[in-house]
Parts: C-alpha cells; sequence; structure tokens
C-alpha cells in the first residue's frame, strides 16, 4: 500500500483524500489531464478567446465610430449640417458610443456565452448572424470550389514535376506558378477586369459581376446552378490561378524527398506495381506535411478575399467585411473575425485528427489517453 | 578468365540443378547452371552533361544455385553499385552502359536481366531476385503495417486474386522462420520495431516469394554485435532452409569468411581477386586483399599488428593508367603503372571457385597466416 502510494502522482491526487481513493482519483484526474482530444478544446476555446478579446479592442481603435463616420457621411454626401446629421444619427442608431468599454465587452462575451454575435450598428434590425449566414455561403461556395480545384491540380501537378524532374512540365509550372504566386489576388483580379474586360473586351464583366443575374432566384435547378457558376467565374479563376503553383512546388518539393526514401527503393526492388508505389508509398508520405498547410487555408474559404470580391462585385464575406470595417460596425467586424477564427482553429483540429488517421507515429503520441 | 567456369554444359547442368534438393548441394559436382552469370558489366553515373564516372568496369562473376558470394572492399569500391545494378535498381543518374547480367530461373530458361522491360523486371524482382538493404531502418514504409506491406508484396506478385488467409499463412510462416512472433510483428508499424526486429522482418519480407537469390547490402552494418550474431546465424540457417544462393556485400570480411563460399575483392570499380573463402583467406594473391585482411582485429595476438591501408581509395573520375591500387602498394613497379592487370588464373578449382588476381606481382604478396574470426 505505502509503495502504492508513493507511486501515485501528487499533483493531480491532491484534492482527494484518504489512500484508497486517492487513486483512483489520480487516474481520473490523470485521464482528463492527459486526454488529446480535451487538451485540445481547451486550448482551441483559449485561443478564441484572446482572438475575440483581441479583435474587440483593436476595432475600437479604428480612428472614429460608427456614429462618426455616419455624420461625417451624411455632411460629405448630402451636404447635412452637423446638427442635422447628429440627430439623424440619433434616431437611426442604437448605439451609444459612450458607453464604457468594459460595459461593452462584458454585453460582447456574455452575448457570445449565448451564441448571439450582436446586432448589426449600421442596419439596425439585423443579427450579425443572420448577415453572415446571407453572405457566407457565396464565399463558401466561390473559395472552396475554387481550392479544391487549385489543390486537387496543383498536388497532382507536383507529383508529375517530381516524377519528371527536368521535364517540360517541370520547368513551365515552376516558371509560371511562381509568377502567379508573386502575384497578388487583388492585382490579377484588377487585371482581368482591365485587360480582359475593358482593353480587350473578350470579358463580359458588367454580366458577369455580382452573385448572380437578377431575376435568378436561389433553387435547386439548372438555370441557378449555371447562373451562379457563370458569376463565379471570375473571383475562381482569381484565385486558382494565384495558388495553384504554389499547391504544385509545395507539392514537388515533398513528393521529391520522398521518392528519395529507401522505403519507396525496397517498394520498387519488392516488385510492386507502379501504381501502389505512388499512391500508398509515395503519394501517401509526400501528403502528410501539406495537410497543415490545407488546414490553413480555411480561415480563406470562409474570410474570403476583401479585394477580390469588392472588385467583381462578389457579395461575400469579404465584402462584408470591407463594408462594416467601412462604416464601423463593431459587432459586424467582430462577427466575421470570429467566424474565420474559429473555422481556422476547427480546421486545425481536424488536421490533426486527420494527421494522426495517416501517420501512425502521431497515433502513438496520444496512446497514454486510451 | 575465372569465369571460364564448368558452367558450359547447360544441358546437364539445368537437370541436375532441377533435382537438387535444397540443402548441401552446394558442394556438388559443379556441372549445375549459374543462377546468376555477371559478365564485363559495366556501370556508369552521369554526372553533367556529357561528363560520366566509371563505376563498374568490366565486374564478371557467376554464382551457382546454394553457394554464397561475399563482395568485399573499402567504402566508394562499387559494392553497393554492383548490388543496385543486378536488380537493376540503380537511381537515375546511374546506367548499366555495357555486359550482361543472365538470370537462370528454376525453370532452367536464361533470361537477360539487362534486356527486361519494366513489367518483366517488375514481375521478376522478388519472386525470383530479392535484396535486403543498408538500413533496414527505413525499408519499411512508415505509414503501413508490415503486415499491410507484406500482403502488398503478395498481392502484387500473384497471378489472380490472392485469398486473405493465403497471405497471412504465408507472411506468418517467413516471420516465424526469422524468428519473429507473426501475430506481434504482422500488426506493428515499423517505428513499432527494434532495429534488429525491422532487419529480420526484412529478410522475411525477401524471403516472401522463395526467390532463388538474395543480394544483401551490408545487412549488419547498423545492428549492435549481439544483433548481428543473430542476424548472421540466422542467414545461415535460412540458406539451408529456403536455399536460395546468396551476394553478400559487406566492408566486414570476417562476416565474410563466415557465410560466403566464394569472396570477390573489389577496388575502384573492378574485381581485383576472387576465389574460395578459404583461398582468399589464407593466401590472397593481390596487395589489396592482403592489406583488407590485415586490417581486420585478430582474435589472437597484438592490437598494434592492427594496419591500415594508408591513402584513399582514387576518385573514379580520375584513375591512374595502370593498376588502379599502385598508388598505396609497396609493390607497384612501372610495369603496374602503365597498363591495368588482367584478373590471372593462379589455381584451378572446380565450381568458379578458382582463385585468381588481378596483380602482376602475385607471387610477391606474403600474406602472414592469421586466425580472425568474429568476437
Amino acid at each position: 500500500m505505502t509503495a502504492d502510494a508513493a507511486t501515485t502522482d501528487a499533483p493531480s491526487g491532491a484534492e482527494v483524500t484518504g489512500p484508497p481513493q486517492r487513486r483512483a482519483g489520480t487516474s481520473l484526474g490523470h485521464r482528463i489531464y492527459h486526454s488529446f482530444v480535451l487538451r485540445r478544446l481547451l486550448r482551441s476555446a483559449f485561443v478564441i478567446w484572446v482572438v475575440a478579446t483581441g479583435v474587440f479592442l483593436m476595432v475600437r481603435l479604428l480612428p472614429g465610430n460608427p456614429v462618426d463616420v455616419y455624420i461625417n457621411q451624411q455632411i460629405a454626401l448630402y451636404g447635412k449640417s452637423y446638427e442635422q446629421a447628429a440627430a439623424e444619427a440619433q434616431n437611426y442608431f442604437r448605439f451609444d458610443p459612450a458607453t464604457p468599454m468594459w460595459r461593452q465587452y462584458i454585453d460582447y462575451l456574455v452575448g457570445l456565452l449565448h451564441g448571439d454575435m450582436g446586432t448589426s450598428i449600421t442596419t439596425p434590425g439585423v443579427t450579425v448572424t443572420e448577415k453572415i449566414a446571407h453572405y457566407l455561403p457565396w464565399t463558401l461556395y466561390s473559395v472552396g470550389l475554387a481550392l479544391i480545384i487549385s489543390i486537387s491540380i496543383g498536388l497532382l501537378l507536383g507529383m508529375i514535376m517530381a516524377y519528371r524532374r527536368g521535364g517540360i512540365i517541370d520547368h513551365a509550372v515552376s516558371i509560371i506558378g511562381s509568377g502567379f504566386h508573386a502575384i497578388p489576388n487583388y492585382l490579377l483580379a484588377i487585371l482581368i477586369v482591365v485587360v480582359g474586360a475593358v482593353q480587350l473586351g473578350i470579358i463580359d464583366y458588367t454580366r458577369m459581376r455580382g452573385n448572380h443575374s437578377p431575376g435568378v432566384s436561389p433553387e435547386l435547378s439548372f438555370r441557378f446552378l449555371s447562373d451562379i457558376g457563370y458569376h463565379a467565374t471570375l473571383p475562381m479563376i482569381t484565385y486558382i490561378l494565384t495558388t495553384v503553383g504554389t499547391w504544385a512546388l509545395i507539392m514537388k518539393a515533398s513528393t521529391t524527398q520522398v521518392l528519395g526514401e529507401d522505403y519507396v527503393t525496397v517498394a520498387r526492388a519488392r516488385g510492386l506495381k507502379d501504381a501502389r508505389i505512388q499512391t500508398n508509398y509515395v503519394g501517401r508520405n509526400a501528403l502528410l506535411p501539406l495537410i497543415a498547410q490545407i488546414a490553413t487555408q480555411a480561415g480563406f474559404i470562409v474570410g474570403g478575399a476583401i479585394f477580390v470580391e469588392q472588385t467583381f462585385s462578389y457579395e461575400g464575406v469579404g465584402l462584408l467585411l470591407f463594408e462594416s470595417i467601412n462604416t464601423r460596425d463593431y459587432p459586424m467586424i467582430q462577427g466575421v473575425l470570429l467566424v474565420v477564427t474559429i473555422t481556422v482553429v476547427l480546421a486545425n483540429l481536424c488536421a490533426d485528427l486527420v494527421n494522426a488517421a495517416l501517420d501512425p507515429r502521431i497515433r502513438l503520441g496520444e496512446g497514454g489517453a486510451a | 578468365m575465372p569465369t571460364t567456369s564448368p558452367s558450359s554444359t547447360p544441358a546437364d547442368g539445368t537437370g541436375a540443378d532441377g533435382t537438387s534438393s535444397a540443402a548441401g548441394s552446394r558442394a556438388a559436382d559443379g556441372t549445375s547452371t549459374p543462377v546468376l552469370s555477371v559478365k564485363d558489366l559495366e556501370v556508369a553515373y552521369r554526372t553533367g552533361k556529357d561528363s560520366r564516372v566509371r563505376a563498374l568496369r568490366g565486374v564478371s562473376f557467376d554464382l551457382h544455385p546454394h553457394s554464397s558470394l561475399a563482395l568485399v572492399g573499402e567504402s566508394g569500391c562499387g559494392k553497393t553499385t554492383l548490388g543496385l545494378a543486378l536488380l537493376r535498381l540503380l537511381p537515375a543518374l546511374g546506367e548499366i552502359t555495357g555486359g550482361s547480367i543472365t538470370f537462370t530461373g528454376d525453370d532452367g530458361r536464361a533470361r537477360e536481366v539487362t534486356d527486361m522491360t519494366a513489367s518483366q523486371l517488375r514481375r521478376w524482382r522478388w519472386s525470383e531476385a530479392a535484396m535486403v538493404f543498408q538500413g533496414a531502418q527505413n525499408a519499411f514504409n512508415p505509414v503501413l503495417t508490415v503486415g499491410a506491406q507484406m500482403a502488398d508484396t503478395l498481392r502484387d506478385h500473384a497471378p489472380g486474386r490472392i485469398r486473405r488467409k493465403e497471405i497471412l499463412e504465408r507472411s506468418a510462416e517467413v516471420l516465424r522462420s526469422v524468428r519473429l512472433e507473426p501475430r506481434r510483428v504482422l500488426g506493428s508499424y515499423p517505428h513499432e520495431l527494434s532495429g534488429g526486429m525491422k532487419q529480420r522482418a526484412l529478410i522475411a519480407t525477401g524471403l516472401l516469394m522463395r526467390p532463388r537469390l538474395l543480394v544483401l547490402d551490408e545487412p549488419t552494418t547498423a545492428l549492435d554485435i549481439l544483433t548481428q550474431r543473430t542476424v548472421i546465424d540466422l542467414l545461415a540457417e535460412l540458406r539451408e532452409e529456403f536455399g536460395f544462393a546468396m551476394i553478400f556485400i559487406s566492408h566486414d570480411l570476417a562476416l565474410a569468411a563466415e557465410l560466403a563460399d566464394r569472396v570477390v575483392t573489389m577496388y575502384a570499380g573492378t574485381v581485383v581477386e576472387t576465389g574460395s573463402t578459404a583461398d582468399i583467406f589464407s593466401s590472397p594473391r593481390h596487395p589489396y586483399t592482403s592489406k583488407l585482411i590485415n586490417a581486420v582485429p585478430p582474435v589472437r595476438g597484438d592490437l598494434a599488428e592492427l594496419a591500415s591501408i594508408p591513402g584513399a581509395p582514387p576518385s573514379l573520375a580520375t584513375l591512374p593508367p595502370g593498376c588502379a591500387f599502385a598508388p598505396r602498394c609497396e609493390l607497384a613497379t612501372d610495369e603496374c603503372r602503365t597498363a591495368e592487370p588482367p584478373l590471372i588464373p593462379l589455381t584451378e578449382r572446380p565450381r568458379d571457385m578458382t582463385h585468381a588476381a588481378a596483380c602482376i606481382h602475385h607471387d610477391q604478396v606474403h600474406h602472414e597466416r592469421k586466425v580472425i574470426a568474429r568476437a
């Protein structure tokens, strides 16, 4: 008994008294402490809180507040007097900039715990959740699909490049890919509009802008689907062109490294079929280091690309964020950034789980939890 | 030429070989067809657009069924290149530029390895010629279990579909023969096994298809001395049990002395001496072999006798005109530096055991006989 008591871990068993219970308490405490999933969840919650707080503070560091911005706009746009505009603002807004910061913060956190991200300041009566729910599907669709295409093509190209190092595809993709990678996506978007639509006139920009053509309503029909595909073409081309080369180059490096591994030579020596070697031996190992990088792209999928969406008047989350910042719509900005944060955190969690599923060496690390 | 062995009677050779039992036939009559016959093999590595380095220069030897041959030499002498070339596994920059590798299977049909197409090669590898690589630590795919990798091997060599039960039985059988517990090892990932276990699992994988030829490249290098012992004993036993011919690549002469019937010494990409293990170790006739043997710690006697070989092997890109070993040899004369000596047959023995050395001063090589064995 004494030997047992000596070997049990003191810190986690401290809250329980008496040697027999103490042992059970230790193992339970231990198990909670060592639980991989639980620890990851706690850490995720902490990260979300830190980001939420940071965003809350930084948003309020922006010069001006929603009311000031509104008043200035009214003066500049409609030539109203300050008093007149201020009186209008008073009627229009339910937001009082004089509320102490800590009060706003407490309200914000309490709201968040109830799953309530607040109400938009500039469009009273519309909740942040409603607004995001309205804009998010468009970004999910355009960026998500573009990324899937970009990653699939990129990984495939990367593997081909690695197998045929020094070949035509290798050289071409390396040069073109890194060239496009060096161009920011908003610049490419502007180039498409200026060169493709204005100068060459091969793109019907006025018809392609926006999410869908007027009069087309969301429904599960070919007409609607082809219409949104048509309107998403330009942003998607922008996203794909600016990212596909990067994926190809990363995959090439990873595959090249795996191709040099002993187990690939041994697999060839074992007379395995090429298809098996390329998928189970090379592909799977080359993909492992890329999973985390793919996960970080999740933030992009829900956050959208502010300037690209603006250039193409594509009403996605990026455009929503852009407008919210312009009007200092604090709850809106907080809401969008929070959704992005949560998505990135969750995606990383998923990446860990996928990694563990694909790589037994990682699985071993959590063996203590079982 | 040492390769002018009595093997030139293929008719009765095939017959005798087809009926020979697995064990104990290596001391046989000398009429069998060699499993592997390498003739004037040349391998070059591309080093630039138009520049090449000759890594193997006219290597020839025969390997008879159930016999074992040790390839010895310093690092960089072309041993591993030879091993890889035999299975056509040279890296992308390496290329067989001449010579032939003839493999004769159980059916007695001779096939030219250098002429095989990719798919012929794939089917031939492992089912008839397997290779155990240097450093087994990385020989298994880290994301698949050992069992899954053995199953892959069986599946890709099976003529049709193969049943799970058969896969398990055959995998378990070879694992048991390398004294591993199948139930434990089959479900394990490579990182869950120790170095020695991995090495044995790799040997077991090599035996899976019951190949006629097993090439082992430094199979014990990464192992500690006790594990080495286990692996060596195991190899000797497995050879009796499975009856494969073995090429054993090693810089460890003591190991060669223990496992091989025949020794081939390589230097700067070419064979400098060949002969039976007994001949080579009792009276080496090439100064390089003699010095290699002297560099092995003796079991008895003074450690001070240990002699290293001064200098380093020549760069294969800038070989001296004559004997490649001349710059490091105290017997070297002007004659050595002008022309590269051919292999000179010294003692005729049956079954390709002829002792031959590529040294014009072979009669001046005096070797102090000493006992070498593994600790």
